[in-house]
């Protein structure tokens, strides 16, 4: 890990609008991505974690520009994605690729696994049909995939092994940024910590930077070197990952890490629900600090305020008013 | 506790499809106490959900088929009851809630209709002693405003809330055994520490004994006590919560756990389990954990084990704790 920034997304906001009951009513919106400011380094890995609902496919969608943002700056390697035309962006998104988390919807069904691996070569016009095989082959093996299957179709795959076909297809164009998302959510305990281990393996070999979308906090913890976390379209807590783990600052990231069912099964570890209640709805979300419905620190200025983004201590970032005066506000 | 309330005895249930006969269920054998909460731990087509089934008698059938054993509910075998007789079992002796919170509700109904329905086929009462008492269920499962909200559609309610009634219609007729298969699987972790803690709660305060169904260990550590692990349709293990997570006897289990990744421990890499998980058509000759085992030698290639008794109580169907294997070593 370097302290090159390679991508930097600021002000990043994506709303949804909502079809309206009234005709001249107030338009709504669903605000998935809500003024989010971070940088990613060169070669880390950022685990984005979160509730469903909270927004986090939505960022890395728009992060590579597969969703157009409503607004914000995305700055990859220098460049400004948001500036880019239909055309530059396509050649842009040789270095910026992504995996899904449904192993059985995202490959096309009629398709063989060559013809998946190769279809980005397709697409930006490079290679000779041979070569692309070769590639596709090459690729396979990387992947830990038999490249005598190179002419069958995913039905015929596990779901472990069409993860990795998903792999191989990120990695066709050696992307320098591959978004994955909740790539291991969808596969069994024994096969997901060979897909974790495939990433990392991969991450070292070609030198990626990862965008790893995941709420399963435990996966998160093995394989990133930072967390965000989100809350209701909104970015409430960013540190390094032993800091964001030990000194937990927004008590929304502490109710989350008191949720997880630990293998400590002694009576002082014994899981309580840290949080009551359920998520709001993102279109009308609460006023003020997103988070306060629910929040057990509560205050009347968090039902008003809403609370800015500071570095409270170097490296970690968190949106709330508990650290009011602490670190500088870095979203004003 | 110690009174036996349900005995599981040989259940083997197969599938017959196209492909060949699929052992879903292979020789299954366990105890749950009164009180007991018991969780089944596997993964995908591990037979765990078809354990739960044939225990209620809901395998579809064809091509499914309940082959062998016996599911003895207060030493009365459920495997010889009538259609009619189990419709009254189920709800009033055993209840079972599903994975999907979002269609296992009837979305044309209110939650409350659908928890008086089941009140008013197994018990004497009015519509509104029914309507009463649904609101009373809700109100236990933790529902803000159940005055209101009996009247709720399901899709007026978020996932949590929706696995609650469904909690409330499992419970309304005080059943002895809560089967949950996958209860929180499809919730997120702040609501999952909410239902896990009110299946808890319900246990600690109704006395009902569970069967937890998951593939997820941290779950099973935090409400059951003792625990089963499945593999390909058969139990591999057996024991307490406490020793199978502090010390795994069989190596399937060891080798789950250690692929885990835990909070607070660094580690480089995580622990594979190469390969898959067999075809339950085409199972491999011998021990069924073989391929995939890093100790198996030429006899777990061959012969099949058997599930052993060991003097704690425990159970294990592994060469390793066998005299057998002693020889082999001394070899």
């Amino acid at each position: 890990m370097t302290n090159e920034i390679i991508l930097s997304v600021s002000k990043l906001r994506k709303w949804f609008p909502v079809k309206s009951s009234k005709v001249f009513g107030e338009k709504q919106y669903v605000k998935a991505v809500n003024d989010i400011t971070f940088d990613i380094h060169k070669g880390e890995t950022l685990g984005v974690v979160g509730e469903s609902g909270c927004g986090k496919t939505t960022l890395g969608r728009t992060m590579i520009r597969l969703i157009e943002p409503t607004s914000g700056k995305i700055v990859f390697e220098g460049k400004d994605l948001t500036a880019f035309s239909e055309k530059e962006m396509r050649l842009a998104r040789k270095d910026l690729q992504i995996m899904f988390q449904d192993p059985y919807g995202s490959l096309n069904p009629r398709m063989t696994v060559g013809d998946i691996i190769t279809e980005p070569y397709v697409f930006q016009k490079m290679y000779t049909k041979k070569e692309r095989i070769e590639k596709a082959v090459e690729l396979m093996k990387i992947c830990g995939l038999d490249p005598v299957y190179i002419r069958r179709y995913p039905h015929e795959f596990s779901g472990g092994q069409r993860q990795r076909i998903g792999i191989a297809r990120a990695l066709a164009l050696r992307p320098k940024f591959l978004v994955c998302d909740e790539p291991v959510s969808a596969l069994d305990v024994s096969i997901q910590s060979q897909i974790i281990n495939l990433l990392m393996d991969l991450q070292q070999e070609f030198g990626l930077t990862y965008l790893f979308i995941s709420h399963n906090l435990s996966v998160v913890y093995h394989m990133v070197d930072r967390i965000a976390v989100m809350y209701l379209g909104n970015l409430v807590e960013l540190a390094d990952k032993e800091d964001l783990y030990q000194n937990t600052a927004h008590p929304y990231t502490r109710a989350l890490l008191k949720s997880i069912p630990s293998l400590d099964f002694s009576e002082e570890h014994k899981l309580r629900a840290a949080l009551k209640g359920d998520i709001p709805s993102p279109i009308n979300p609460p006023s003020g600090c997103v988070f306060h419905t629910r929040c057990e620190n509560c205050t009347e200025r968090c039902r008003q305020e809403v609370p800015p983004l500071r570095e409270i201590a170097p490296r970690h970032f968190t949106a709330c008013h508990l650290y009011d005066g602490q670190g500088k506000i870095v979203d004003a | 506790m110690g009174e036996k309330l349900l005995e599981v005895k040989n259940l083997s249930t197969y599938f017959y499809t196209d492909e060949g006969v699929v052992y879903a269920l292979d020789d299954v054998s366990f105890d749950l106490d009164r009180g007991e909460a018991l969780g089944i731990v596997g993964e995908s087509g591990s037979g765990k959900s078809v354990t739960a089934l044939s225990i209620i008698r809901l395998v579809q059938s064809p091509p499914g088929k309940i082959v062998a054993g016996e599911v003895l509910l207060d030493g009365d075998n459920l495997l010889t009851k009538s259609k009619a007789e189990m419709r009254h079992i189920r709800g009033e002796k055993i209840s079972m809630i599903f994975q999907e919170p979002m269609t296992a509700l009837n979305p044309v109904f209110t939650v409350g209709h659908q928890i008086m329905e089941s009140i008013l086929i197994h018990q004497h009462k009015t519509k509104k002693e029914a309507r009463e008492q649904a609101i009373e269920m809700l109100r236990l499962v933790g529902i803000p405003a159940p005055e209101k909200r009996v009247d709720d559609y399901p899709h007026q309610m978020s996932g949590g809330m929706r696995q609650r009634v469904m909690i409330a219609i499992a419970l309304c007729c005080n059943p002895q055994l809560l089967i949950c298969d996958e209860p929180t699987t499809a919730l997120d972790v702040t609501i999952q520490a909410q239902i896990l803690e009110l299946i808890r709660d319900i246990r600690e305060r109704l006395g009902t004994s569970v069967i937890l169904i998951t593939h997820d260990l941290g779950v099973v550590a935090q409400v059951t006590d003792k625990v089963i692990i499945m593999y390909a349709g058969k139990v591999m293990e057996y024991g307490t919560v406490r020793q199978i997570f502090t010390d795994p006897l069989h190596p399937y289990t060891a080798a789950l756990m250690r692929s885990i990744p835990v909070i607070g421990k660094q580690t480089e890499r995580l622990n594979v389990i190469r390969g898959m998980v067999p075809s339950l058509s085409k199972r491999p000759d011998g021990c069924l954990f073989h391929p995939r085992c890093d100790e198996a030698c030429e006899l777990c290639r061959t012969v099949r084990p058997d599930l052993i008794n060991l003097p704690d109580g425990r159970q294990v169907r592994c060469h390793k704790y066998t005299d057998k294997w002693e020889e082999k070593s001394h070899d």
